[in-house]
């Protein structure tokens, strides 16, 4: 019996054969599984709901409209990443010209429920504020390098292939951006 | 190496790194433990930071944003059986009543209120708060509420002309009610805002919490 991941696999290309044949719906199923992580990932990126859902239904329409390049040679999920990682290039360059220290209101906890103190409340929202503004003013090739390894977890072989980067090349750019990171946060 | 910074750096490494490769990049990066640790206390808190929900009609958001399929699309899809082609009336028609319908639901699109903080000379804190809409469709967007005596203030409309208007006040800590005046004729409230609150009148007004 096929793993759980060669299941999914499988049931992405079924899928994407559906689409190819013109089934709307099975896209729609597409978008079903896979809107939870790839919303969790961009949200990770850019710290703001209505953004990072945008942005994600973005995605989905690149996808769906360059579905037919989809060639099965790598798994959905990656082919997805891609697109995204393209969208959070794009959002981190206009990033880049718009003041960095603004943080939507729903990022601030609500000190009204009282579940975190006052002060450890603001101590992690100025470390957050900081951490974003410092990750902005990076050049993009380390900003990204930190972003997929810090923020979305992924293997350094993973970055390689979705960046399609060497792995070597990947390993150097997290260890330099930790140090210009390092140096901007200080 | 003190017990935090080997913790941060075996996070940095993970399963990526080999020991000899470990051994070389300490000897190249010798600030890296340090750098490591200072990483990690800065993405415990981002990772403390929950994850919101998903709207729960974000998938259909998604299949209206691709349009009307073409109508050979649709007949191609619908050969073959009466399942099918029940499931490709019952899918056009409700691709049609979203796009009757549609354009009033998404007309109003969600932004986000952000704010920044400062710190004044007298170490007093005051908050940037950024109010902002998206109405296509209107003509002036003003705001008020507590911290204004519900006076409305216009709301400026981007140079994009994207339909969207926003404005900066400054504000003191506390909660206040609030809600748009769209047109000099009609309060709503914020769409962004999650928390809501009756006026007592049959009106019902945005609460945020500084």
């Amino acid at each position: 019996m096929a793993s759980p991941r060669y299941q999914r696999q499988d049931e992405d290309l079924e899928l994407i054969r559906r689409c190819h044949s013109g089934e709307r719906e099975a896209f729609a199923r597409l978008v079903e599984a896979y809107q939870n992580d790839l919303f969790g990932k961009i949200y990770r990126w850019v710290g703001q709901k209505e953004v990072a859902e945008e942005m994600a239904q973005d995605v989905f329409l690149k996808a769906y409209r360059d579905l037919k390049s989809f060639r099965g040679d790598a798994k959905f999920s990656t082919w997805l990443f891609q697109i995204a990682l393209n969208r959070c290039r794009d959002f981190w360059r206009v990033q880049k010209r718009s003041p960095d220290n603004w943080v939507p209101l729903e990022d601030r906890h609500d000190l009204a429920h009282g579940e975190v103190s006052a002060d450890q409340e603001i101590e992690r929202n100025q470390k957050i504020q900081r951490l974003r503004s410092a990750m902005s003013e990076l050049p993009e090739i380390y900003r990204e390098a930190l972003g997929l390894k810090f923020l979305n977890d992924l293997s350094c072989e993973e970055i390689a292939h979705v960046t399609k980067q060497g792995l070597s090349n990947v390993k150097m750019r997290l260890l330099r951006g930790v140090e210009k990171l390092r140096k901007k946060l200080s | 190496m003190k017990e935090e910074e080997k913790k941060a750096l075996e996070e940095f490494f993970a399963n990526d790194f080999s020991p000899s490769e470990q051994e070389r990049i300490l000897l190249e990066f010798p600030s890296l433990p340090q750098d490591a640790e200072l990483l990690h206390s800065y993405l415990e808190a981002l990772r403390s930071q929950p994850v919101p929900e998903l709207r729960r009609d974000f998938s259909e958001r998604v299949m209206a944003s691709l349009g009307r399929p073409p109508l050979w699309e649709t007949l191609r899809a619908g050969l073959g059986s009466w399942r099918r082609i029940a499931l490709v009336s019952s899918l056009s028609a409700a691709v049609l009543a979203l796009l009757l319908v549609g354009p009033r639901l998404w007309t109003q699109k969600d932004a986000a209120i952000l704010v920044r903080e400062e710190i004044l000379e007298n170490q007093e804190k005051r908050y940037q708060v950024r109010f902002a809409i998206r109405m296509p469709d209107a003509r002036t967007v003003e705001v008020a509420g507590d911290f204004n005596q519900w006076n409305p203030v216009a709301l400026q409309p981007s140079v994009k002309k994207d339909g969207t208007f926003s404005l900066e006040l400054p504000l003191g800590e506390g909660t206040y009610s609030y809600a748009f005046l769209v047109d000099g004729k009609k309060w709503i409230p914020d769409p962004a805002a999650s928390r809501k609150i009756s006026d007592g009148f049959g009106n019902v007004n945005s609460l945020i919490n500084l």
